[in-house]
């Protein structure tokens, strides 16, 4: 069967990484809550998967890798294939059979966001 | 022929619910850094479904230049009106070329991605006055002289999207009389401030060298169509909703925009020589200061803003009668839209949590150096940060919305 290679990326050194990279570039810094909604709308738009980069690390695949690099320069203005590859360590060699979008999501949400969200009460049935 | 002239007469601003209507349009003031901050939220869209943020940006402003037409504008009327506005300066070259050598999305915009031509609004806004599909090809953000726009022998047709009759709230309260407001001890005067600030003429900029830009507080204002951020705004978001991106990163984009807003302008405004002179007198804390802002929030078309709370530094509670954001999409959706949620007036909602950080997470009263590089360590920082719930929404039928910044 198939398989997949799998790299985890620590969100606090990519987020580091991309203003250490903006700063080279006399850009100015964004702050890592703007980063992270960006980054999981702009993933979601490009690759049909969601991501939820305000945890501690996201897993990527090759193709899903590259997608990260084209976002980096198309919406941040720095090229960041180098510092992403330095970042990904390789997490496992997974069966493809086993991967589903819910395996990029359940991290602990470390960016506080702004919108008090109530908890939705499930209807009991009638 | 150079616009704008010396005997150009202002247009009449009919002062109505808290809304400054122009021509049959609310006018509401934003800087610089909000309409940058809308226009990149926007453009993530870009390769979503049918919709291009691009085509969205310049053709929403279209409809509007056609109500004005129809209100009785001539084309000379439109080009003075976009340096009254703080747009800049719109000139026609020949029949199919126009450009804007000062303009503000040229030149005061700023965004995290490559430079690239950003003057939709104004392309949209030539079209309106020509009915011809326009395009722009250079820009001053791109280091040319001037923004240069070029027409196309194609007629548009682009329908009204203000489809709805939704009627302004005549009964607004005064300030602190309503049931459920706090009793409040202040001498701060929102009459006396609007009063003072009316004769401040926040419009483009006609003295030579003439720029067309409202330069005030240390920020760059327009004087921009409220229905125009609210079809942006409201299309984005449900693109993005349609798109399977969870509700609260797509609120989060056009909430941020709203905490920007906050941080530049009303940071500013409170930073400036006439908050000084007018404003400050009147205030012995920072209570105070809130309730000088939301005065002069009053007079920005934004609705009118009543505080209901104040518990300093732990709750803020603040009502908007005719909410710009309400009241558009109103006119543009069914309530059915966002079914019972009333978390939708997104930008009130960045607004009014800026203005709780500018007081109670940094203080503004130490006149901190508003950077970018201030609003992200500090302002923006996720330490000692506040939370925003809307209870109250207009788009669902309530008759105000309603804001609680809580810890």
């Amino acid at each position: 069967m198939e398989t997949k290679t799998r790299y985890t990326i620590a969100i606090s050194a990519l987020f580091l990484s991309l203003n250490t990279q903006r700063k080279y570039h006399k850009l100015v810094k964004i702050e890592n809550s703007l980063v992270a909604s960006k980054l999981g709308i702009l993933f979601a738009l490009t690759t049909s998967t969601y991501i939820n980069f305000k945890g501690e690390s996201i897993e990527l695949d090759d193709s899903q890798l590259l997608a990260l690099q084209d976002i980096f320069v198309q919406h941040f203005n720095v090229n960041m294939a180098t510092e992403i590859h330095k970042l990904a360590k390789i997490t496992d060699d997974i069966e493809e059979s086993n991967l589903s979008s819910d395996s990029n999501q359940g991290f602990i949400k470390k960016i506080k966001g702004f919108l008090k969200i109530r908890p939705k009460i499930q209807e009991s049935p009638a | 022929m150079k616009y704008p002239k010396d005997n150009y007469e202002h247009p009449s601003v009919t002062k109505i619910g808290g809304h400054n209507i122009i021509g049959g349009l609310n006018r509401v003031y934003h800087c610089n850094f909000y309409n940058a901050y809308l226009q990149m939220a926007v453009l993530l869209t870009r390769g979503v479904g049918q919709q291009d943020p691009s085509d969205l940006l310049t053709d929403s402003v279209t409809p509007l230049i056609k109500i004005l037409k129809q209100n009785g504008y001539t084309n000379l009327d439109l080009i003075q009106e976009f340096s009254y506005c703080g747009f800049g300066i719109l000139e026609q070259l020949d029949e199919l070329h126009w450009q804007t050598p000062r303009s503000h999305y040229g030149e005061v915009l700023c965004s995290h991605s490559k430079p690239h031509n950003s003057c939709y609004f104004t392309a949209g806004y030539i079209q309106g006055i020509v009915d011809k599909k326009i395009e722009e090809v250079e820009c001053k953000l791109l280091d040319t002289a001037a923004d240069k726009f070029i027409g196309y022998n194609e007629t548009i047709s682009l329908d009204n999207y203000l489809i709805y009759d939704f009627a302004l709230q005549t009964e607004i309260p005064q300030v602190f009389a309503f049931d459920g407001c706090q009793e409040f001890n202040t001498q701060v005067d929102e009459v006396k401030i609007i009063s003072e600030l009316e004769k401040i003429p926040l419009c483009g900029n006609y003295n030579s060298p003439a720029t067309g830009l409202i330069e005030v507080f240390n920020t760059v204002l327009t004087n921009h169509f409220a229905d125009y951020y609210n079809r942006i705004s409201y299309e984005t978001y449900f693109a993005l909703c349609d798109a399977g991106i969870p509700e609260e990163d797509s609120k989060e984009m056009f909430i941020q925009a709203g905490h920007v807003c906050a941080f530049n302008t009303f940071g500013r405004i409170m930073c400036s020589t006439e908050w000084y002179n007018l404003i400050v007198p009147m205030c012995q804390n920072k209570d105070d200061w809130l309730h000088g802002m939301v005065a002069i929030i009053n007079i920005l078309g934004w609705g009118v803003y009543r505080i209901e709370k104040i518990e300093a530094e732990k709750e803020l509670i603040i009502r908007v009668y005719n909410s710009y954001e309400g009241i558009g999409f109103r006119r543009m959706y069914l309530p059915e839209k966002v079914g019972n949620d009333k978390n939708t007036s997104f930008l009130a909602m960045g607004a009014i949590l800026g203005l709780a950080h500018l007081l109670w997470k940094i203080d503004i009263r130490d006149k901190p150096e508003l950077t970018q590089d201030f609003y992200v360590k500090q302002f923006n920082n996720p330490d000692n940060s506040y939370i925003i719930e809307q209870t109250d929404s207009i788009i669902t039928g309530d008759n105000y919305d309603r804001f609680i910044v809580s810890k």
